[in-house]
């Protein structure tokens, strides 16, 4: 039983994951975004992490959840200097066209909410669920 | 319709500050979930519910169609409901780590500062 | 050196005084001194132009947008105060290093440093030429005066009384700016100058009247005017030196000072003068008798100042030429002798370390010098020529009687004026020539630094009384013709001539013999009437400060006793009210009218979430009230996908999810309920306040629903979202393009209370104890 949910799981992670990253880059056109991203995201650890085991899921994450916090902050904040520079407005965004799809420093910054959420509410997941095991 | 959101609004913020009152800890957490999603409905509702098509431009068009929901505040609720996931799980680590430091989940019972008694007697004792 | 910058001076004095002290040892107070000697000469320096009639103007922009400069000014009358306050700061100085001789060098630091931290607030109150700058130099000096009177902070008197005369001259100070804010509103300018030139304008507007009280309020609790009178002798647990400095020379004069200026602009508006008579008379005759019935020498000193001030004040509400001399010659002849008293009773006590007049007898055997500076001191205090008190003292009455005023202020003049000889002979005569066997030895005798000033000031004031002519000259007629707002011709001469003045100072002398004779009977007979003295005191001032520490005791116990029930129901009653208010004051029932056809799907859900939110209240175990809160949740996700908000329902959905994980993390670690938290009284009740908060929510929602909504931002992102931002989904342009910077202030809040949560928990994984 814990064998199959702990396989299921695994494939789950790996789909929720894909998920998470396509709501998070349809976003700008379709209902999605960098905090549903990151919310789906985070949930797709967050199995992975009652599942299996918090360390697992910390292994997967790769870096520490702090780190995702920071990045995702100066991510979104190096975003907007752009703007600063070319109109004196920060956060004015810029866009470039790629065939029919537009690529803008709005995506950047909707890629610093996903990162910020993931490591927001993944370092509180992790914290509570990490006494609960032992 | 508005009296019947109204009404289910109304009973939830009702329900929260009823669990606000407790002295429990996790009820009083519970109060703040509840309060904080009638509180979404709430601006939700304030923003006008007459259309039902989610607020996305449609292909081919380059304005948002009549019949579209108001996309303000959707905008202003979804920060809103990640914030206040951030509060809530803000307080639960503040109840676990009271609950640890202290042994109560009565807030009746997490009264350390309390049992030292009134700063004025100190004083009126100091003065004496 | 231009004036306004003697300020900067003493600031930069206060600066180095401490690693100045700690350098120099002993010889501070000579070095220090020549700070305040800089700031007199470079003041001395424009006695010339201004004795011409020149008016100097500085000014630099501070905070325009306010109205509020830099504006300094230097006439007549700010020119005797400044040569005032850095000539008898000098000498405090020198006084102060030779008084703290055997002390810690740090103590002398500290002490010089909040002398020139006060010396540059009085040069600033009485140099200002904005009422706003004025304003917070006139605060500064309270604030050193707190500091200077709690010296000796492990000194309970110390500590209660420099709070005494923080509260009340602080307090005043608010008061006076209330004043200066209702100037500034009437007249649209806060410069002084311009406030006179434009009088007349103020005089006629309809806020006269609370401007001149304001004004009066701020400064008879400077100046210790009746019935604030009482916090001045308190103050005399000050170290000595910032006694004669403070409370005898400089500060308390603010107050005439203020009204002195305020004089001129108020002259249409007879009732100010004839206040200032009143309250005058009424502050000089009690600390008259307060006086006679003092014990401690620095008290009897610190009572004959208040009557001095009530002269003063009483001054300056009588009108004309000869009010304004007799002013100002009064304010340079007290602070002389005063000054040079409260110098000597400084080395007296510090001697023998006695306060008490009774305790002290025959010190001229052991400070000679000292002696004769009291005595020189306190014959011009008795008004007698050819000291410049006596001159002070005819133009007193001289000014009395120039005035169509009935007898009752001259006969009080007359009578405190007797007073004052008996103070003055009983000051210096009796500590220092009689009872020699009441003190047989000293700690210490007198040295160079605590006779210069003392010699000085008294010295000055016989120099001045034989020869008048350049002190009326150079500084009495420039000031009066400051305050009187043309030019005087000062004939300031001992001699008058068989006048009725001189009838009256002769009754004065007469009177004020008698009572140094009979000094000890008069006490004693006073003594006898201390439920009546009681009266005079700051009874008022204890029983207001009780009443409001009572208050603040009692509404902490109700309001904060400790419970978090109470808290939460005082917030939510509040809220209760407010809301409740404002339906009442516009009751309609508007919000009776449904807008809509009813969805039936819609209404199933919300009913839903009614069931999950009264389970929340009924089920007993924690568990089960997570899953009803999730009910709730995801009632509402299911809402915003009904009504067109997919971003809000994809949301919604993860976050209860998460809350759900995150919820039963802590479920897991608590222990299972037990027990209930409310008793049952306490239930209803907050069954009740819940349900009342309900009913008013639902007006308000319902409200809502019936008000019109304003589309015009919304219509303009839905526009505007493709063509400029290249999105199709307005809820993410508005997100990420529109708002981003509120965007990014939200993550940032996510981010933080993240990091504090997860840093609480950091090692926190086992209860250190239990309560249950």
């Amino acid at each position: 039983m814990s064998v199959i949910f702990s396989t299921m799981s695994r494939l789950f992670f790996v789909l929720m994951l894909l998920a998470s990253v396509y709501m998070l880059f349809r976003g700008h056109n379709e209902p999605g975004g960098g905090f549903i991203g990151g919310l789906f995201a985070a949930l797709a650890f967050a199995l992975l992490a009652l599942a299996d085991s918090v360390k697992t899921a910390r292994k997967a994450l790769i870096v520490h959840p702090m780190v995702l916090i920071g990045a995702g902050l100066f991510l979104s904040f190096l975003s907007g200097l752009p703007g600063l520079v070319s109109h004196g407005s920060f956060l004015t965004h810029w866009w470039v066209e790629l065939g029919s799809a537009h690529v803008g420093t709005a995506t950047a910054f909707d890629i610093g909410v996903f990162m910020v959420v993931i490591g927001g509410v993944l370092s509180l997941v992790f914290r509570f669920y990490e006494g609960v095991e032992q | 319709m508005s009296l019947i959101y109204a009404f289910a609004i109304a009973a939830q913020m009702g329900a929260g500050v009823y669990l606000l009152l407790s002295r429990h800890v996790m009820r009083i957490l519970f109060a703040v979930v509840l309060l904080s999603t009638a509180a979404n409905l709430l601006i939700f509702v304030a923003g006008g519910l007459q259309f039902a098509a989610p607020p996305v431009i449609q292909q081919g068009t380059q304005m948002l169609g009549e019949g579209s929901a108001n996309p303000l505040p959707q905008a202003l609720i979804l920060t809103a409901i990640v914030i206040g996931f951030a509060l809530v799980a803000f307080a639960a680590a503040l109840v676990l780590k009271a609950y640890y430091a202290i042994g109560s989940v009565f807030t009746d019972e997490q009264n350390d500062a309390e049992a030292l008694g009134s700063p004025f007697d100190a004083e009126a004792a100091d003065n004496v | 050196m231009s004036f306004e910058w003697s300020i900067l001076v003493a600031l930069a004095g206060a600066a180095i005084a401490p690693p100045a002290a700690s350098l120099l040892g002993r010889g501070t107070g000579w070095v220090m001194s020549l700070v305040p000697l800089v700031i007199f000469a470079s003041i001395f320096a424009h006695i010339g132009p201004v004795a011409g009639g020149e008016v100097m103007i500085a000014q630099l922009a501070w905070v325009p947008s306010l109205g509020v400069d830099l504006a300094f000014r230097l006439d007549g009358f700010s020119l005797l105060f400044a040569l005032l306050i850095s000539g008898i700061g000098t000498l405090v100085t020198i006084y102060a290093g030779a008084y703290f001789a055997e002390k810690p060098s740090a103590e002398i630091g500290r002490f010089l440093s909040l002398i020139m931290l006060f010396m540059a607030a009085m040069l600033g109150t009485v140099l200002s030429d904005n009422l706003i700058v004025m304003f917070v130099f006139w605060e500064l000096t309270s604030l050193t005066s707190f500091l200077l009177i709690g010296f000796d902070g492990h000194k309970e008197a110390a500590r209660k009384s420099a709070l005494q005369s923080l509260i009340v001259t602080g307090g005043g100070g608010l008061v006076l700016f209330a004043g200066i804010l209702v100037i500034g509103m009437t007249m649209d300018t806060f410069s002084f100058t311009e406030v006179v030139a434009r009088s007349d304008e103020l005089v006629a507007s309809p806020w006269a009247t609370a401007i001149a009280v304001l004004v009066m309020i701020g400064a008879f609790t400077k100046s210790a005017q009746f019935p604030f009178h009482f916090w001045l002798p308190n103050a005399m647990a000050a170290p000595t030196p910032a006694s004669a400095y403070l409370h005898s020379a400089t500060m308390v004069k603010l107050g005439v000072f203020l009204l002195a200026r305020f004089d001129g602009v108020f002259a249409d508006m007879p009732a100010f003068g004839q206040t200032l008579v009143i309250f005058g008379s009424l502050t000089m005759i009690v600390a008259a008798l307060l006086a006679l019935r003092a014990e401690s020498f620095k008290a009897v000193l610190a009572q004959s100042t208040v009557a001095s001030l009530g002269i003063l004040v009483m001054l300056i509400g009588l009108t004309g030429e000869v009010a304004a001399v007799a002013t100002v010659g009064f304010i340079l002849a007290h602070a002389l002798y005063k000054a040079a008293l409260f110098f000597c009773a400084g080395t007296a006590i510090h001697a023998t370390g006695e306060a008490g007049l009774r305790k002290l007898g025959g010190l001229a055997r052991f400070l000679p010098a000292t002696a004769v500076a009291a005595v020189l001191a306190s014959l011009s205090m008795a008004g007698l020529p050819p000291f410049v008190g006596f001159i002070s003292k005819e133009y007193l009455f001289e000014a009395q009687l120039a005035n169509d005023w009935n007898i009752l202020p001259v006969a009080a003049a007359v009578l405190v004026n007797a007073v004052m000889v008996g103070v003055a002979g009983v000051v210096s005569i009796r500590p220092f020539y009689f009872k020699p066997e009441r003190v047989t030895e000293i700690h210490h005798g007198e040295t160079p630094g605590l006779l210069l000033g003392p010699l000085l000031l008294a010295a000055g004031g016989i120099l001045i009384g034989l020869v008048p002519a350049p002190a009326a000259q150079w500084l009495i007629g420039p000031a009066a013709s400051a305050l009187y707002g043309q030019p005087i011709d000062v004939s300031f001469q001992l001699w008058h001539g068989l006048t009725p003045m001189l009838v009256l100072s002769i009754l004065v002398v007469s009177i004020g013999a008698v009572i140094v004779v009979q000094w000890t009977r008069i006490h004693n007979l006073l003594r006898r009437y201390d439920n009546l003295y009681a009266w005079l005191g700051d009874r008022f001032y204890h029983g207001a400060l009780d009443g409001v520490l009572g208050a603040a005791r009692l509404s902490t116990r109700t309001l904060q006793n400790g419970d978090q029930h109470r808290y939460t129901t005082l917030v939510i009653l509040t809220i209760i009210a407010g809301l409740a208010f404002a339906f009442l004051s516009a009751p309609s029932s508007d919000f009776l009218a449904s807008e809509g056809g009813i969805r039936l799907s819609v209404t199933l859900v919300l009913l839903l979430t009614v069931v999950g939110a009264a389970g929340t209240i009924f089920v007993r175990s924690l568990i089960a009230g997570l899953v009803s809160v999730g009910i709730v949740g995801f009632g509402s996700a299911l809402i915003f996908m009904l009504n067109g908000a997919p971003d809000l329902a994809l949301t919604q959905i993860a976050v209860e999810t998460l809350i759900v994980i995150l919820m039963t993390a802590v479920l897991l670690k608590l222990p299972s309920r037990r027990r209930h938290s409310r008793t049952g009284p306490e239930r209803r009740r907050d069954g009740l306040i819940a349900t009342g908060f309900a009913v008013m929510m639902f007006i308000a929602v319902a409200s809502i629903g019936v008000t019109p909504i304003d589309l015009r931002l919304s219509d303009y992102f839905g526009e505007t979202s493709y063509l400029e931002a290249y999105g199709r989904n307005v809820v993410n342009v508005i997100l990420v393009d529109y708002r981003a910077i509120d965007t990014l202030g939200e993550i940032a809040v996510v981010a933080l209370a993240t990091i504090a949560a997860w840093g609480l928990l950091r090692g926190a994984l086992k209860p250190a104890r239990n309560k249950e």
